[in-house]
């Protein structure tokens, strides 16, 4: 299982902004989107999601309101802010160009 | 905007904090049924479903901790609690607290009095419009050996008539003169000025007027304006005053203005004011009497102030005698006037305890040592608990701190009763004497002074905490009290150099 120190610094901030650009969901819903997505390669913790998510919530570039979920539960569901609109771009920029730059480090021959 | 939610996040954070806190719980709890919820679904039984749920997720505690930190309240919130843990350690060791405190304040008390002095004598600008504009006109003598002279009538009237570097020139002079005519004779202080003095100190009387050109003016009537003090000693403070008649040396004068209370005038302490009447057709020989200030043009400087005086020399040579004592200019700052020699004295005093400071603060900080060495124990047990080395070593610090904070106040108790002290025995040659007391920069200077000796001596067992080999090793050797090894009792030598300097 792939532990969140495992994942390249500040690419949990990605994967959760990216998440929920699509539609508000809660911390659960984004832990699990993230795994179907990832076909179960990327499982993220609760002890590393809950604070990265207030983290991005005191940032401004998310927030958080308190809805119904279609069970009838009440829970805290997170959306993107303007602020946060553009951090995503900025962090899918960075994540590009630091990827492309992995790939062709690995595939020379 | 995104500054704006910041903001209001924290505050909500701060002071909503039952709010924040449930919200923190009901979001976890939201989770924890979620997972078990998903182990039912995949075929467990309830019990075994909540277990799992609860092993998975594992320490709740830990990360609701986490999520706290990332608002940020930790901070405060441990910044409060370390304060009052700091409070209950000092007030257990009611003798050692004492003792430091003690030591702390009698440096802090000497550093801010003496603070007092510099900052009231030397600092404090001079209590006049713009008084970095305001400078004194002098030369060098170096015909005569003389490394200060002032003013004649000869340089005075040249100056005042060539001059380009000055909005203005104003002559002055001390004397003491017999109030008569009213009761008991007295004698007082008199400051005699030009009618241009005045005005380039931009003092406005609050009654009346400044002198005019014809009360500087050979032969007119002698006019006179009081000081704030001397109107209420000799009059009683009475708004019918202007157009009284005092008796200065005989001569009748009238009474033209009274001067606000705030009027000082550098070290002279005057009771009235009178014209200094210059006789320009007289001004023919070689003659210093008294004094001159100017008023530098905007943005003209020092150098550029002195340079004009230079240019204006050769024309002051042109009268006779002049020309031996090859006169230089030397135009300084105006608060040169009040200070004199005073500044290289009082520097040095405050280096001086300055340094006493020092050595109380090295004393205070080698008893943190000897009692820190005797909480290993303590320390290592936190440690072993889970309390990061950040953690003590704030507890430590915010423990100094007050230690420091304790010493400052009652070291302003000490620098109150030094300053009463100092002000009774103040020289008379130590000017502004009545500037100096507890305002609001001393007392600034106080709390800075306060804080930094808490960081100072509260580092040294801070940097001594780093240097701890193993917790458990160290919790492990507590137990049985063995004989400090060379670690812990190498750290603590750095200061005793200051030991045979004891006062």
């Amino acid at each position: 299982m792939a532990k969140p120190t495992d994942l390249v610094q500040g690419t949990l901030d990605l994967l959760i902004l990216k998440t929920i650009s699509i539609e508000p969901k809660h911390g659960w819903g984004i832990a699990k989107r993230i795994q179907q997505i990832s076909e179960e390669t990327l499982q993220i913790q609760q002890g590393s999601l809950y604070p990265a998510l207030h983290r991005l919530e005191q940032q401004a570039w998310i927030k958080a309101e308190w809805r119904t979920t279609e069970a009838g539960r009440m829970a805290k569901f997170y959306s993107l802010t303007n602020a946060g609109r553009k951090q995503l771009g900025k962090e899918l920029a960075s994540w590009n160009r630091l990827s492309t730059a992995i790939n062709l480090v690995v595939q020379e021959v | 905007m995104r500054a704006l939610d910041k903001i209001r996040l924290r505050a909500r954070s701060l002071f909503r904090r039952g709010n924040v806190e449930r919200e923190l719980d009901a979001e976890l709890r939201f989770h924890l049924d979620e997972l078990i919820e998903e182990n039912i679904a995949s075929g467990m039984p309830a019990d075994e479903a909540r277990w799992t749920a609860l092993r998975a997720i594992g320490g709740i505690t830990l990360f609701q901790e986490e999520c706290r930190d990332m608002r940020k309240m930790n901070f405060i919130d441990g910044l409060w609690r370390d304060l009052r843990h700091a409070a209950r350690v000092l007030r257990r060791g009611p003798g050692f607290t004492a003792l430091a405190a003690v030591t702390l304040a009698l440096g802090i008390g000497a550093t801010t009095a003496i603070f007092s002095v510099v900052y009231g004598v030397l600092l404090k600008p001079l209590p006049f419009a713009e008084p970095e504009r305001l400078v004194g006109l002098y030369h060098r003598g170096p015909g005569v050996n003389l490394p200060v002279m002032n003013q004649g009538p000869a340089t005075y009237f040249i100056y005042h008539d060539n001059q380009q570097a000055f909005e203005g020139i104003g002559a002055w002079d001390r004397t003491d003169v017999s109030i008569t005519g009213r009761g008991e004779p007295e004698r007082v202080e008199a400051l005699a000025v030009t009618d241009g003095t005045l005005p380039l100190l931009r003092v406005q009387p609050i009654l009346g007027r400044r002198f005019s050109e014809e009360d500087a003016a050979l032969g007119s009537p002698l006019r006179v304006i009081l000081t704030h003090g001397y109107w209420q000693r000799a009059f009683g403070g009475a708004r019918d005053i202007l157009g009284q008649r005092l008796e200065i040396d005989g001569a009748p004068a009238d009474v033209v203005g009274v001067l606000p209370a705030s009027f000082r005038f550098l070290r002279a302490d005057p009771a009235i004011l009178v014209p200094l009447r210059l006789d320009r057709a007289n001004a023919n020989f070689v003659s210093f009497g008294f004094q001159a200030l100017a008023r530098l043009k905007p943005g003209v400087t020092l150098d550029a102030a002195n340079a004009d005086v230079a240019r204006m020399i050769p024309i002051v040579e042109q009268v006779p005698g002049h020309i031996a004592l090859r006169l230089e200019p030397n135009v300084r700052p105006l608060a040169q006037d009040v200070i004199g020699d005073i500044g290289r004295i009082l520097w040095i005093l405050l280096g001086t305890v300055g340094l006493v400071l020092l050595i109380a603060c090295a004393n205070v900080a080698n008893l943190f040592l000897v009692r820190a060495e005797g909480r290993q124990q303590e320390l290592a047990v936190r440690a072993a608990l889970g309390a990061s080395r950040g953690r003590i070593a704030r507890e430590l610090l915010a423990e100094s701190l007050m230690l420091g904070l304790a010493g400052g106040v009652l070291g302003l108790l000490f620098a109150r009763a030094g300053i009463g002290l100092l002000r009774a025995l103040a020289p008379a040659t130590l000017p502004r004497v009545a500037e100096i007391g507890i305002d609001p920069v001393v007392l600034l200077f106080a709390l800075g002074i306060s804080v930094l000796t808490g960081l100072l001596f509260g580092v040294i067992p801070v940097l001594r905490l780093r240097t701890t080999r193993s917790r458990t090793d160290r919790w492990r050797r507590g137990q049985d009290r063995a004989a400090p090894d060379r670690t812990t009792a190498r750290p603590r030598r750095p200061c005793q150099w200051e030991q045979p300097a004891r006062p």
